[in-house]
């Protein structure tokens, strides 16, 4: 398991801000129907909610249209305690059974559930999830990925966390800052710099595309050949 | 390089030969009229909720009776991907399967279950979405009706770096 360093950590927590990931304590259904919480955390994808600890903040939701209110919390009625598996699954299926939430700002959202999870929860699960990032660009980059400058190693995760794999990165980037091919014979500092130039993604926010593109050309800094 | 390429291709081209030469017995594939891109466009956002069309893609291209090469591109909210790409195998009861390692010393074990009307992906430990999806992704459970289906040349998806790079990996047993 690929461990995420305090000041990598540090860096990658830009990644809550609501022009990257956001950072929602409450379970709230994305764009595309899938119920989410935390940075970003699919809960569809990883099915771990029953393992999450989350906590009881209120005790009913407000409607949706039609009137739907799903089950309230009508026992135990404490907040701030450890929620059941059972109130985790009644948020879960109100979410998911109201998909046309996903079309709202998800910071507007906490009043259709009733748990939430603590702030070290979702950091703990950030961690976890930034771990399989770190791992897929150690995957493509190998034992020097270790020798890369903080930023530029949090750049690199910063798109694995988004796009998974580095596929649609194999013209330039990819090989740009492996040195290989034409970039044979290139200093660092030069294709940490091409690899700024070329590392912006379609489908990502202008801000989150500028911050990656400036941690990799602070790589050009950070070395001398 | 070139010389590179043109080993490859000559190698493939014997592979197909020979593995088509061991299966005519049989004469058919399953996969037999399945050829072809199946994608759709849906409305998507991102986190800040800057609207975007998104894409979903598979296609499908056999190489003999028994195997196929094929690709997927999904997207998923805020800008999220997953893309996957490989040689598959025909397996018995309407299934091809793509293994590969994944990370954290798990295996990719990637199901396609050929249904009525409709390609059903399945990953069922979750190892193929670690590497090839992004947090919000995932491929177990995604669909492409048949109705979908357009045509593709096989002789351009051949010259594609992915095609290129799964041959490879085939020819190697995945590694």
């Amino acid at each position: 398991m690929s461990i995420i360093s305090p000041k990598l950590f540090q860096l990658l927590e830009t990644l809550k801000k609501p022009t990257s990931e956001n950072n929602i304590p409450y379970m709230y259904v994305d764009t595309v129907g899938k119920v989410t919480v935390g940075v970003g955390h699919n809960l569809d994808a990883h099915k771990d909610m029953l393992t999450l600890p989350f906590m009881v903040k209120r005790f009913s939701r407000y409607p949706v249209k039609g009137g739907d209110t799903g089950i309230a919390i009508n026992t135990n009625k404490i907040l701030g305690r450890a929620a059941t598996q059972d109130e985790i699954k009644n948020d879960y299926n109100f979410i998911k059974q109201h998909k046309g939430l996903g079309k709202y700002n998800p910071e507007n959202l906490s009043k259709y559930t009733t748990l939430e999870l603590p702030v070290a929860a979702i950091d703990s699960l950030f961690k976890k999830d930034l771990s399989i990032a770190l791992a897929m660009a150690k995957r493509e980059f190998g034992a020097p990925f270790d020798k890369y400058p903080i930023t530029c190693q949090a750049a690199l995760i910063d798109i694995a966390f988004n796009v998974g794999n580095f596929s649609s990165f194999r013209g330039t980037f990819v090989p740009a800052i492996k040195g290989t091919g034409v970039y044979s014979k290139m200093p660092m500092s030069e294709r940490w710099k091409i690899a700024s130039q070329n590392c912006r993604r379609g489908q990502v926010s202008a801000d989150r595309n500028r911050h990656v593109a400036q941690w990799l050309m602070e790589g050009t800094k950070a070395v001398t050949s | 390089m070139v010389t590179n390429l043109k080993y490859i291709k000559e190698t493939v081209a014997a592979v197909i030969i020979s593995v088509t030469a061991t299966c005519q017995a049989d004469g058919s594939s399953t996969l037999d009229g399945l050829q072809g891109v199946y994608k759709y466009t849906f409305p998507n956002a991102l986190m800040d909720n800057t609207k975007y069309t998104a894409e979903n893609r598979f296609l499908l291209m056999p190489i003999s009776p028994i195997a196929a090469y094929f690709e997927t591109h999904l997207e998923w909210a805020n800008g999220h991907s997953c893309d996957l790409s490989g040689i598959i195998d025909v397996q018995p009861q309407q299934v091809l399967t793509y293994s590969t390692p994944s990370i954290m010393d798990k295996t990719c074990t990637f199901d396609i279950t050929l249904g009525k009307d409709r390609f059903t992906f399945s990953d069922n430990n979750g190892a193929c979405r670690l590497i090839s999806c992004g947090n919000r992704g995932l491929l177990d459970g995604i669909e492409f009706e048949y109705s979908l289906r357009e045509q593709i040349t096989q002789d351009s998806i051949k010259q594609t770096p992915d095609y290129i790079r799964a041959i490879s990996e085939y020819e190697n047993g995945g590694d």
